[in-house]
């Protein structure tokens, strides 16, 4: 791609501009005011400044040209250069005393030269080189932008016609074998049954099938043995799992705070149930979405929906924070960044953030347009400013009975504390043995009883304002106030007006999940696509922008976009439908000339191979060793004495022994120390939204795999409990083993391999550990076919 | 497209390299996507010339206070006492104006050493006996009061977005040369001030983060590569399970030919394995010579820690890693370097890193390693010339403090940039913590503008948008 170098100047440029001629109508300079300029004040500008701040600049910095009238009076990035009549105004004069910038870099002027600009500026800096600028200056034309293909309207596309009418099942079909056929390719294959049933229970519940469900999927002979399994699977609690853990990813969730001095979050567990809670109830997406966002916004129809409401907005505050940032504004600016990285590439595929410190480089994205959002995101109470700052949080409500339970406890403690005061106090003196006793019995009461439950969450700020534009992202630099708004570019419609007294965040919020808005859907169901296919239509799957990737199959993905939309926004009709899809049923195997053709495989002549995610993998492995524990839901940091540390603010991460063997979901997300496993196997990145993991295939892994306890403790518990069957055989354990574990029948030379390893052992638990260590280790366990 | 196309296809054989610990420098390839021939000749990269082929970057976790060591302030001993205003960094970070304080003088006797008569203090004796070969810069700073803050933004360049650790910058730049070992190697770190962050690969492919050995807290005696041993079987038993497992991944490829993903599978084994068998060597000392161990001060209560780990660095040097950070620090808030209420207690620490560092220093320079090896030695900030809360403690001070460099391509006995009278703020010859980074790449033959990566739409550096090189120290 051939870089255009234009030069952007900042919207706020103009602004200047139009103000600044407004104000002072250039007059041409008397002749003694043009010879000092002449002679002091030009010669030093073409010297010391425009190599950096003129037209002919290789690199103009800070937007700023020197070498017109109009240039110094507008200025660059941080506001105008020069205000005549005013030295202590103007920035050039600070720059060249260094104090606010350090201008000339190379060294400061000497004291005469620095006086005479003074002097200059003082007289109301006349300067002949009035004119226009050299430079193109050039604005963001957000009409053009909303051309780009992201930006349209979803299209309602027709079914194009295949010559192969046979092969679909589904509409989606339908838009994949044209391209194919077009190309001259056929789809590959059916995979066998216990194939497709392997890959689609990972897909939809991330765990594998038992060696029975395998046996009675291969012996439904029904005509709705495929629909029979997915239903199975969607209704399943454990969809919720795998599915609200991808949704985790893009939320960045954690249950502490990373950043420098990480903390740990308060009940983050809260807002993790209620994802997965969410995905099991096939909550619609534009709901889910308007609850994270705004929920403490909405009615609340019960105290159950409110308290689910106030757990969604957690998602505005689970990010990264360096709570301990001395510059409380900084921190401030830094959080709502997260928030708009998060939002931005999360919901919309757009890389927002760029627009922080200047113009989006390459999408149609001004940065007023993030201070518009920042505005919005600043309006809301999210931090609690101490030394090391903290995230707010909110009572929840209770029901009449907890409530009772609460009270009565607070009572309790209320008359104890009472007591001990009285006691400290009586006369004659109790002993010290006596106020102890009464101190630990109190400490006990306080430590047992209900508490009143509490979430992280948000609520509408007091002072509601627009936000300044922080020049080149400096919270020092202050440019003029920018209307809460919303992403223009992606507006299409009317933009929702924002009530002076409010946030804005319920507009917000219902403004990305509306079907209007180009972005939302069409990024969703890619998202939903690269998990099933291993590879969205688009694949820069949180980049929809100009610099990510375009649709392998547009029409395709407006298809989808669109009846997700009109199927109210449910995940489990989308899911559904597309591992209904012949596609999805396609074997992976290779094929020369198919390859030869595509060799990304981006028009899916076969299905993806896939490797197994780090949740998958360890929960697998809990599964054959028999050690998983399927309980759902609730706080899951256990070792209670990793929760204190002395000298910190709150309880820390540190030493922390991942010891449970719960699904990976509710494995402690505490972002300074990562399940090795996780780590290992490229576990999305707990510190910010992640789209698409990273797949690496690194040596770690392997000695992971060969040397780690937790393997080899699984592969133990394997061999034991494969080894309890006395009525079989060793080629029936063997047998049992491959089912168990890889979801087929070993191959004749798998079945010799395993054989004669096991008989080269004298002790015949580590002979079956060592094949149970192996069958965790091998590509057919660690990939998806 | 190929500036801006994050998925790219990759050869097998790039796969392939990416295997194991991220030898091979992916960057050079993507550097060089003009370069239609793929060739991989790191000259090609940049037309810098490499000083250095390693760095040892010797971190002391807080902030040594720069007037107790190396930056003289006679000034200080004049004013002792009295109260000054002073445009304290926390300060100013959470008001916006400065503090009046009180003048707090050196709490060691500063002289001259060695042949360049370097003004240093009595706080590092073993490491006076060496300012002949250290450069020092006084003009340092940077961005954060806060350890936290700072801490990431010394690693990655930034205070608080995700980034990448330089480690994992110069390791994705120029790959390890030593195919049975990592690339980056960190000894000991912290879980606190950003944790693994610090070292992590962020957005660049996961090869490239920092290869952990041991942490904070557990004595470096115990530090190992993670499971690269195997306590429960002995060597046999695990051939056999190397045997076994690779036997079945053969079987299994066979029926998916042509999947590169599942061939680099079976590589990472082949490669584990070899690391199983080379790795231990590297950080093992025990074929160190007694007088060795006596150089790094191994064996003695206060030195042994940060002994064993400058030992284990110099071994990892001759074997070719290129990025070997040696951590003094704890897992606490409040790293080792930090004395906010006792600045006596500068000199324990003092004590536990003086020795190891000069003995790393001789080591490497009587072995020829110092010629091609970059040593870094600081921490994340410095401190102030003034009592904290009027107490007997210096608070943090990223406005001016001292670092030195030593080795490949700097100068040696040589000393660059200024704090004001009072050793307060850097003035003159200031050098950004950006400017040591790309002073650093620099060295290292990386030039800090084009080691680029995309990601989230644009490409990043380590840099960010700043960064000069400092030219006047290099040698």
């Amino acid at each position: 791609m051939q870089v255009v170098r234009i030069l952007l100047v900042h919207p706020l440029a103009v602004w200047f501009i139009a103000s600044a001629c407004a104000a002072s109508e250039p007059r041409p300079p008397t002749a003694e005011q043009r010879a000092f300029f002449e002679s002091k004040i030009r010669p030093v500008l073409v010297e010391h400044c425009y190599s950096c701040h003129s037209a002919e600049a290789k690199e103009l910095k800070g937007s700023l040209l020197v070498d017109h009238r109009a240039g110094l009076l507008t200025g660059g990035d941080s506001g105008p250069a020069v205000v005549p009549g005013k030295p202590e105004e103007s920035l050039l004069l600070a720059a060249l005393k260094y104090e606010s910038y350090e201008m000339p870099p190379d060294g400061k002027l000497p004291p005469e030269v620095i006086a005479n600009f003074e002097r200059w500026i003082a007289m109301g800096a006349p300067d002949p080189r009035i004119g226009e600028t050299a430079l193109p200056v050039q604005e963001i034309n957000i009409e053009q932008g909303r051309q780009f293909w992201s930006f349209r309207p979803i299209a309602r596309p027709n079914l194009p016609q295949v010559n192969d009418t046979s092969w679909s099942h589904d509409d989606v079909d339908a838009f994949l074998l044209a391209r194919l056929e077009a190309q001259g390719l056929a789809p590959a294959a059916d995979t066998d049954r216990a194939t497709w049933l392997r890959r689609v229970t990972f897909d939809l519940i991330g765990l594998p099938p038992s060696p029975q469900e395998i046996d009675a999927f291969i012996a439904d002979e029904s005509p709705g043995a495929f629909e029979k399994v997915v239903d199975r699977l969607l209704e399943s609690p454990h969809f919720g799992e795998r599915w609200g853990r991808h949704w985790l990813d893009v939320a960045r969730f954690a249950e502490s705070s990373g950043g420098g001095r990480s903390l740990v979050f308060k009940d983050a567990w809260r807002y993790r149930d209620y994802v997965i809670k969410s995905f099991n109830d096939d909550k619609p997406l534009d709901e889910f979405i308007i609850e994270q966002i705004a929920g403490d916004l909405l009615p609340h129809a019960s105290p159950q929906e409110e308290h689910d409401h106030l757990v969604a907005t957690a998602y505005l505050l689970l990010g990264a924070h360096n709570y301990e940032e001395q510059d409380k504004q900084q921190l401030e600016m830094d959080v709502v960044d997260e928030q708009l990285d998060t939002i931005g590439r999360g919901l919309l595929g757009m890389t927002l953030a760029c627009a922080r410190c200047h113009d989006h480089k390459f999408d149609p994205i001004p940065t007023t347009d993030y201070y518009a959002l920042a505005g919005i995101l600043r309006s809301t109470d999210v931090i609690v400013h101490e030394n090391v700052s903290n995230w707010k949080t909110r009572p929840l409500p209770m029901t009449a009975d907890e409530e009772v339970d609460v009270e009565q406890h607070e009572a309790k403690v209320a008359k104890m504390q009472a007591e001990l005061a009285a006691a400290k106090k009586a006369d004659p003196p109790q002993t010290p043995t006596q106020i102890k006793a009464l101190e630990k019995k109190l400490k006990q009461l306080t430590s047992s009883g209900p508490t009143r439950p509490e979430t992280m969450a948000v609520a509408d700020a007091e002072t509601i304002a627009d936000c300044q534009v922080c020049v080149r992202g400096s919270v020092r630099y202050r440019g003029p106030a920018v209307p809460r708004g919303m992403l223009q570019v992606a507006t299409l419609d009317e933009p929702p007006p924002i009530p002076a007294e409010e946030s804005g965040r319920r507009e917000l919020a219902h403004w990305i999940a509306s079907p209007d808005n180009p972005l939302t859907a069409r990024v969703y169901v890619n998202r939903a696509w690269h998990y099933l296919f291993g590879a969205g239509l688009v694949r820069t799957l949180d980049n929809f922008g100009t610099t990510g990737e375009q649709p392998s199959h547009p029409e395709l993905l407006d298809f989808l976009a669109g009846r997700f939309v009109d199927q109210n926004w449910s995940t489990k009709e989308l899911v559904r439908a597309l591992v209904l899809t012949r596609a999805y049923r396609m074997s992976t195997t290779h094929d020369a000339r198919a390859a030869a053709v595509d060799p990304e495989n981006r028009l899916l002549w076969r299905m993806n191979t896939r490797r197994l995610d780090a949740e998958s993998l360890r929960d697998a492995m809990l599964v054959v060793s028999g050690r998983l524990d399927l309980a759902m839901g609730g706080p899951n940091i256990l070792d209670s004495k990793a929760l204190t540390s002395a000298g910190s603010y709150t309880p820390t991460e540190y030493g922390y022994q991942f010891l449970d063997f719960r699904r990976s979901v509710y494995t402690p997300a505490f972002r300074n120390r990562v399940h090795e496993l996780f780590e290992v196997f490229d576990f999305a990145n707990y510190n910010a939204a992640v789209a698409e993991r990273s797949v690496t295939t690194v040596a770690p892994q392997a000695l992971w795999m060969l040397n780690s306890p937790f393997v080899m403790d699984q592969a133990r518990a394997a061999a034991e409990r494969a080894l309890v069957r006395e009525d079989a055989s060793e080629s029936q354990r063997v047998e049992l083993a491959f089912r168990e574990a890889l979801g087929r029948r070993p191959t004749d030379a798998e079945a010799a391999i395993a054989m004669q390893s096991i008989e080269g052992h004298q002790d015949r638990v580590v002979a079956w550990e060592q094949l149970f260590q192996a069958l965790l280790g091998c590509l057919d366990f660690r990939y998806l076919n | 497209m190929s500036h801006f196309n994050p998925v790219a296809i990759r050869s097998r054989r790039q796969m392939l390299q990416e295997v194991a610990c991220g030898f091979g420098g992916l960057a050079l390839a993507s550097l060089m996507n003009d370069d239609a021939s793929g060739s991989r000749v790191s000259a090609k990269l940049t037309p810098i010339a490499p000083r250095a082929k390693r760095i040892i970057f010797l971190f002391m976790a807080g902030g040594v206070s720069q007037v107790d060591s190396f930056d003289y302030k006679p000034v200080l001993e004049k004013h002792d006492g009295a109260m000054r205003q002073f445009r304290d960094a926390r300060s100013i970070a959470k008001t916006g104006i400065g503090v009046e304080a009180r003048v707090m003088k050196a709490l060691w006797k500063f002289r001259q050493r060695g042949q360049s008569g370097k003004w240093t203090s009595d706080l590092f004796p073993e490491m006076n006996t060496c300012v002949d070969k250290l450069c020092f810069l006084h003009g340092l700073h940077t961005e954060g009061v806060a350890h936290g803050p700072a801490t990431l933004f010394l690693h990655t360049g930034s205070t608080n977005l995700l980034r990448p650790s330089m480690g994992a910058w110069v390791n994705y730049g120029l790959g390890s040369e030593n195919e049975n070992l990592p690339g980056f190697v960190v000894l000991t770190p912290s879980l606190g001030n950003g944790g693994p962050r610090n070292y992590g690969n962020a957005f660049l492919p996961a090869a490239y983060q920092g290869t952990t050995i041991g942490r904070a807290g557990v004595p470096a005696k115990e530090a190992q590569i993670r499971h690269l041993s195997n306590d429960r079987r002995d060597v046999p038993a695990q051939q056999a399970q190397f045997d076994l497992v690779q036997a079945l991944n053969r079987q299994q490829l066979d029926r998916h030919a042509s999947d590169t993903n599942l061939e680099a599978v079976i590589e990472s084994y082949e490669m584990a394995f070899r690391m199983q068998r080379h790795a231990p060597s590297a950080i093992d000392l025990a074929d160190e010579s007694p007088q060795t161990h006596t150089m790094y001060g191994i064996g003695q209560k206060e030195t042994d820690d940060y002994g064993r780990q400058c030992l284990m660095a110099r071994r990892l040097a001759e074997s070719g890693v290129r990025y070997i950070q040696v951590n003094y620090t704890d897992n606490s808030n409040n790293p080792p370097w930090d004395q906010h209420s006792d600045m006596p207690k500068h000199a324990q620490h003092a004590r536990a890193v003086d020795k190891p560092i000069a003995g790393l220093l001789r080591d490497l320079e009587q072995r020829g390693l110092l010629e091609d090896t970059l040593v870094w030695w600081g921490g994340e900030f410095g401190r102030n010339p003034f009592a904290q809360n009027n107490g007997t403690g210096r608070d943090h001070n990223p406005d001016g403090f001292t670092i030195w460099l030593a080795g490949a391509g700097v100068k040696p006995g040589f000393s660059y940039g200024a704090t004001d009278e009072f050793g307060h703020i850097a003035i003159d010859q200031k050098v950004h913590m950006h400017d040591l980074h790309a002073t650093i790449l620099h060295l290292l033959g990386l030039d800090h503008l084009k080691l680029t990566y995309p990601y989230a739409g644009r490409n990043f550096r380590l840099t960010d948008v700043a960064g000069n090189v400092v030219q006047e120290i290099l040698a």
